[in-house]
């Protein structure tokens, strides 16, 4: 996957393009605002990272540009700015996702894998299948080889939202994010037990296991282990 | 910075709302002026026409010397009168003949020129000078009603009547012009008078904000008794001093429980290291080791972004931001996340949630405390308790209650409790930074709410209280 990323700090960046590197992806670095968006403009990239603090051109503006230009690359936008309403401006200017410093290596990556892939399946996609389970988000069932399982409605949110990022890492922090609409961070591991109240239903009597949980970062749902 | 009088705006405003008034007199006294120079009276006209015909009656019977007569004083037993008044009013007049000289009249000349002159039945008001007037006359140059007769030989009467209206233009006007200097120069003074008293008042406010900026936040703005603008502002700026000053406080508490509580995990995650690297390991062990240090870092991550979470609630920032929060739903969304946390600790859950219990405020904080306080109670009661989660809507508030059947904080402990870092008794060994309370403290008060401490005998009871928003505000962005 090729990355762009756009960012003032060098060690911050350092750190990152070696992280994203030794997970197979290309990353090209900018340090300036003005450099990052010729790189943006005159390069084709799965995913943009940009900072929103930059020297000469801030990492908003940067957004702007781009989605006047009908440039869609997907973008995930850094600060150091974290309340709620940051968010809020940073996703309206147009970016996809916001990631608040510090952030764990794990969070960034697996939302970077998550931005990269969006655009399969699309939102239209109201019949999602992984192995021998399948999701009907508008007759709202689920099945499993065969077998009907009953959910309750934030279940099958949650797993809807782990289906359609079916074989990518999602973070504790994405799932309280975008199925809880939860912007803070829990000092228990709710989450943890959500996942499995899951797991028991759509996992546990069943031939091989779909939810994995991924040390470090989050879990994932998929065939393979 | 010392404002000088002379700079003060009260000074400028005064200087201004005396040229306006000066402006106001002299345009008020050139319209009168105006509408006097215009003004005839109907029947002054008439008058005067007519009395213009009496004499061309004269003249025509007999000719220049009986006008003559007539005009300078004889009594010809007609209804008017020589050079007296002839209603009030007196005669300026000049006879000339065809080629313009005069021949006879009270007038050194012509008012004005032949083509300019008003036609014969008309009457005008012409401006005749002081010179041209005869002695004795009326002083000063004026407007006067003119007309004229043309006889048949090529002589012409001009008539003019003095008007009485003209002496009290005059004498208006004069008193005018000798009231308006003292009327400027005293609202001149006054606004002298005004511009010091405002500037004193100014002073003592800049005074205390000098006081402060040395560095000292103790004083406060003096609020005198009177209730106005400068009291209101007084007050006001007081209020934001206290807010500084509580801020301020709240900062060098965070710097310093910073230093005391964070050393610790720091030192260790800094010692585990350290011991690592003392001898040679294996992969796996060293992995290990980095996998711990790891999660200290994480938890120092975690305290630090609750504080910073707690200092931004503090001050108060985007209030600008608020939006209607739909507590009801928020709740709910709040006992759906936890409750399996509880039942996986062995704890009874229960929400009570009533509808439509709008508040304004940001979900998002309102979301943090409650969490806040919802982990608390199930970190802390032991297994076979219970923990509950009530919202009420009352007419005027919105509450929120969290109550557990764990071991509950005295009394006594609770103002302790709402501080930073403070972990008491057996909360110790748990997990935690002991922010949760702070945090929730925080909240409310940046929302105007109450905190209130129940017992649930046993077990803690958290009321939070805040008020009901019926209104129009914006509703809130939904999930992203």
């Amino acid at each position: 996957m090729h990355v762009l990323l756009i960012e003032d700090d060098l060690q911050a960046a350092e750190y990152l393009v070696k992280g994203l590197g030794e997970c197979g992806h290309v990353v090209d670095h900018a340090a300036t605002g003005d450099d990052g968006l010729h790189l943006a403009i005159t390069g084709s990239y799965d995913v943009i990272i940009a900072d929103r603090m930059l020297p000469g051109r801030d990492g908003l503006s940067i957004v702007k540009m781009l989605r006047a230009d009908d440039n869609v690359t997907p973008i995930l936008i850094l600060s150091a700015l974290g309340e709620v309403d940051d968010r809020v401006t940073g996703l309206r200017a147009g970016g996809d996702d916001y990631l608040v410093k510090p952030y764990a290596f794990s969070e960034c990556l697996a939302r970077v894998e998550a931005l990269a892939r969006r655009h399969q399946p699309p939102q239209s996609e109201t019949v999602l299948t992984v192995a021998d389970l399948t999701i009907d988000t508008s007759k709202r069932t689920v099945t499993r080889a065969g077998k009907a399982i009953r959910l309750q409605p934030r279940e099958f949110m949650l797993l809807e939202y782990l289906m359609r990022r079916a074989g990518q890492v999602v973070t504790r922090t994405m799932l309280l994010e975008q199925v809880w609409d939860f912007h803070f961070d829990p000092q228990t591991n709710v989450v943890d037990v959500q996942i499995s109240r899951l797991r028991s239903k759509i996992d546990r009597d069943f031939d091989r296991p779909l939810l994995h949980t991924i040390r470090g970062a989050g879990y994932r749902l998929s065939d393979a282990d | 910075m010392q404002t000088k009088l002379i700079r003060t705006t009260a000074l400028r405003l005064a200087l201004r709302y005396a040229l306006v008034y000066a402006a106001v007199l002299a345009s008020a006294l050139a319209l009168f002026m105006w509408i006097t120079r215009h003004y005839m009276d109907a029947g002054l006209e008439e008058a005067l026409l007519t009395d213009a015909e009496a004499l061309a009656r004269i003249y025509r019977d007999g000719g220049p010397a009986a006008l003559e007569s007539v005009l300078h004083g004889a009594n010809d037993g007609t209804a008017n009168v020589g050079e007296g008044t002839v209603g009030g009013h007196r005669r300026f007049f000049v006879l000339v003949d065809g080629s313009g000289r005069m021949v006879t009249g009270n007038l050194i000349e012509t008012p004005v020129d032949r083509n300019e002159a008003p036609a014969p039945g008309e009457v005008e008001s012409v401006w005749i000078e002081e010179e041209n007037l005869p002695r004795g006359a009326f002083e000063d140059d004026a407007y006067l009603p003119l007309t004229t007769v043309e006889f048949d030989d090529g002589h012409v009467l001009w008539l003019a009547w003095s008007v009485e209206q003209q002496e009290t233009v005059h004498e208006l006007t004069e008193y005018m012009v000798e009231v308006l200097p003292p009327a400027m120069i005293l609202s001149l003074l006054m606004g002298v008078a005004i511009g010091r008293h405002i500037l004193r008042r100014v002073e003592a406010i800049s005074e205390g904000a000098g006081e402060i900026m040395n560095g000292d936040l103790a004083p406060r703005m003096p609020v005198g008794n009177r209730g106005d603008e400068f009291d209101a502002l007084s007050a006001r700026l007081n209020d934001m001093l206290d807010q500084i000053r509580r801020l301020v406080r709240g900062m060098s508490e965070v710097t310093d429980n910073i230093a005391h509580d964070l050393r610790g995990p720091l030192t260790r995650l800094r010692n585990r290291l350290e011991v690592t690297l003392l001898e040679r390991r294996s992969d796996d062990e060293y992995r290990a080791a980095m996998r711990d240090c790891i999660h200290d870092a994480d938890s120092l991550i975690r305290t630090f972004n609750a504080l910073l979470a707690i200092t931004q609630a503090e001050a108060g920032s985007r209030r600008s931001v608020w939006t209607r929060v739909d507590v009801s739903s928020l709740a709910r969304d709040l006992g759906e996340l936890y409750e399996p946390l509880a039942q996986e600790s062995g704890l009874a859950f229960a929400s009570f949630i009533q509808d439509d219990a709008w508040m304004l405020g940001s979900r998002h904080l309102l979301a943090q405390a409650v969490g806040n306080l919802l982990e608390n109670a199930i970190k802390f009661t032991p297994a076979g308790g219970r923990v509950e989660l009530a919202v009420e809507a009352t007419k005027d508030d919105v509450r929120i209650r969290v109550s557990d059947t764990g071991p509950g904080i005295p009394a006594a402990d609770w103002p302790r409790a709402q501080e930073r870092f403070v972990r008491l008794g057996q909360s110790r060994q748990l997990p935690g930074n002991g922010l949760g309370l702070s945090l929730v403290r925080a909240v409310c008060r940046l929302h105007d709410g109450r905190m209130e401490r129940g017992d649930a005998a046993p077990g803690l009871v958290v009321n939070l209280s805040f008020a009901r928003d019926r209104g129009e505000g914006r509703t809130q962005p939904g999930p992203t």
